[in-house]
């Protein structure tokens, strides 16, 4: 057999297996957000879920950004049917870039079958920081911001917290009036609830209204109900909303004894998301969060009167996020 | 099993009477602790019960760690236990919190590490305006690592390094830069000098170092001690909870039992990251005490950034202090 012809049956026996791969899907992967900055050496949890009906052993591998070091090189794991398995892997040597855009290479390889998936993984992180909440970002430039477009328009998030606030900033470029809404919780705790917000646009620049949707303790069933707003006030939130250039600034803050099971500690792991209403649109921080494109729980999201939710919910609200020491 | 290192004092024949003599003089380690929302009460209430853990000795140098957030909350605190302690003893930095063999504190609190006894000596050193404040290791590297080295330089110049069987290093400069201050250390001292310390609180407003009762930011002190007692060390990194608990466990264990003579102290630079990934803060202190017990002396502060053996998983078993983050660095001082 010629080199060519080699070649040639081995790039269509690549193909087929990804074919077979992709369309059955027996494999797939996310590796998580990492939650404190790359340069300081986080530890990454890889998602490999079994979707088959046999338990399977895999091998999970890594490709880092050019530079970086990971360990270890490899890991193997068992994972049931059904099932998905977490693995960690430590990051040892990185450079954080202000893009916040890491693109990794995640491989998993059971048996004969193998999924590889390229990610541009974010830092998912709150730094301390203390911003003045008056709807103006400029003191915001030592947060970690994560950016992403929806039909062509960009939207910055941010958080950061000190001891006594939890603060979330949003730049939403061209939106016209609208709302913010987003889901707080801790990593793990009995109650697998959290904390739902809404603050609206108000027409003038200043104050905004802020909403408290759910608490922990709250029914889920109470997020499927379009509830009117009114009654749901809450003034130990403090938000302000301006407009700068063609873009609508969002500036809150929650004191943190509303949300004491947060207890914000550089390296804490806690649970995080957000939707930006804009004029019937939704804009989904969750696309930009790798999740797997059936994470998308109805009751994820509390409805509310004045918001629009089409019929395909948005992504889960429990991303993975984590507190940091101030960035220098 | 992982190494640990055991460092003996070298002494001459010059020193050999002088150090027999030492031998046989007392080293006093003591810690005190408290938590609250006044600052300079909480400072006073833990300098009152050091001071009475000294009795009629005098500490000649006081560690003092903090966790108060803000610098007029960190200056009265100071300012409470200089109203209890001469000034001139202080030193340390901000923290995340810490730990005594007593009980762990969280926020708004101070531990203390009193250094004392005719068998030990103390000398201080400051590297004031390092010149790294605001740079950063992605757009800053080389005027990072040409300020931290001088400034580690400065600091190991102003000391009597071939008597010194101990550094503790505090630094306004958090890991990863931690390396780079101590690259300058290092360039004077050698790689064999012990050494163990932190890196102060990096949250915004928090970076404060202090050194003979006032604060700085920019800056880094050393304290070298002196005295015939051997030092053991050992460096475990963490970052889950299971992880930080079970390294607590096992590093401190291992280096207790890597101890040449009786132990008299330890002391623990821990990470404020490995704290963060703790479900309930007494569960290290806890894992620690398995070993340690609750009558050593136990001196444990977190910080953002630790100085002392690597536990990386290329260097295993090298005894050479680094600065590093996700670690706890346990050092042994017996007799």
């Amino acid at each position: 057999m010629s080199k060519t012809s080699l070649l040639c049956c081995l790039v269509a026996s690549i193909f087929c297996a990804s074919q077979r791969t992709t369309a059955a899907e027996p494999l797939r992967v996310r590796m998580e957000n990492f939650i404190v900055t790359p340069s300081t050496g986080p530890l990454v949890h890889v998602h490999v879920q079994n979707r088959g009906e046999r338990a399977v052993s895999a091998v999970v591998r890594v490709r880092w950004p050019e530079g970086w070091k990971g360990a270890p090189a490899e890991q193997t794991v068992s994972i049931g049917p059904k099932a998905t398995a977490k693995v960690a892997f430590t990051v040892e040597k990185a450079v954080d870039v202000a893009a916040n855009r890491y693109a990794v290479v995640v491989e998993a390889r059971a048996g004969d079958v193998a999924v590889t998936r390229t990610q541009q993984v974010v830092c998912a992180t709150a730094p301390y920081l203390k911003p003045q909440v008056d709807g103006k970002l400029d003191d915001w430039k030592d947060a970690v911001p994560i950016t992403f477009t929806t039909a062509g328009k960009a939207t910055t998030a941010m958080t950061c917290w000190s001891r006594k606030l939890f603060c979330v900033a949003v730049r939403a470029e061209q939106m016209k009036g609208g709302a913010v809404q987003f889901a707080v919780a801790p990593e793990s705790g009995e109650k697998p609830g959290r904390y739902e917000f809404v603050v609206l646009a108000p027409e003038q620049d200043g104050p905004a209204k802020c909403f408290l949707l759910m608490r922990p303790d709250d029914d889920l069933k109470l997020t499927e109900q379009s509830r009117a707003l009114e009654g749901l006030e809450c003034g130990d939130v403090q938000a302000a909303v301006t407009k700068e250039g063609g873009a609508t600034c969002f500036e809150i803050a929650v004191q943190v004894k509303l949300v004491p099971e947060l207890q914000p500690t550089p390296g804490r792991p806690f649970r995080f998301s957000l939707l930006v209403h804009d004029g019937g649109g939704l804009r989904d921080l969750g696309t930009v969060m790798n999740l797997w494109d059936d994470q998308r729980q109805p009751q994820s999201w509390s409805r509310w009167k004045g918001a629009a939710f089409g019929p395909t919910p948005p992504f889960d609200s429990n991303v993975e996020f984590g507190f940091s020491s101030s960035i220098h | 099993m992982k190494k640990t290192c055991v460092a003996v004092i070298v002494s001459s024949l010059a020193l050999c009477f002088s150090l027999a003599r030492a031998a046989d003089e007392p080293v006093v380690f003591k810690t005190a602790a408290a938590s609250g929302e006044n600052a300079a009460e909480t400072g006073k209430k833990a300098a009152t019960e050091l001071k009475a853990a000294f009795g009629s000795a005098a500490p000649k140098a006081v560690l003092v760690m903090d966790s108060f957030e803000d610098v007029a909350s960190k200056k009265a605190m100071l300012d409470g236990v200089a109203s209890v302690l001469p000034k001139e003893i202080l030193f340390g930095g901000a923290s995340y919190g810490g730990f005594t063999q007593r009980g762990s504190v969280n926020d708004d609190g101070v531990v203390l590490l009193g250094i004392g006894g005719d068998g030990v000596g103390v000398e201080a050193a400051l590297a004031e305006n390092m010149g790294a404040a605001g740079l950063t290791m992605e757009k800053d590297l080389e005027k990072l690592t040409a300020a931290l080295n001088r400034a580690g330089e400065k600091l190991a110049k102003q000391l009597p390094l071939d008597r010194g069987a101990l550094m503790l290093l505090i630094s306004d400069a958090h890991s990863p830069k931690n390396q780079l201050l101590l690259d300058g250390v290092q360039k004077v001292a050698g790689k064999k000098l012990p050494i163990t310390g932190g890196s102060v609180n990096k949250n915004a407003g928090q970076n404060w170092v202090y050194f003979r009762g006032a604060a700085h930011t920019d800056s880094a002190i050393a304290l070298l001690l002196t005295g015939p007692f051997k030092v053991t060390q050992t460096g475990r990194q963490a970052k889950t909870n299971e992880a930080v608990i079970e390294t607590a466990r096992e590093g401190s264990a291992s280096v207790l039992k890597s101890a040449p003579a009786k132990p008299f102290a330890v002391i623990a630079f821990n990470c404020g990251g490995r704290k963060g990934k703790l479900k309930r803060l007494e569960d290290e202190l806890e894992a620690i005490q398995t070993s340690v017990g609750k009558d050593l002396p136990l001196f444990g502060t977190y910080c953002a950034g630790e100085y002392g053996p690597a536990d990386l998983s290329e260097s295993k078993g090298d005894c050479t202090p680094c600065g590093r983050g996700w670690h706890v660095m346990f050092t042994v001082l017996a007799r």
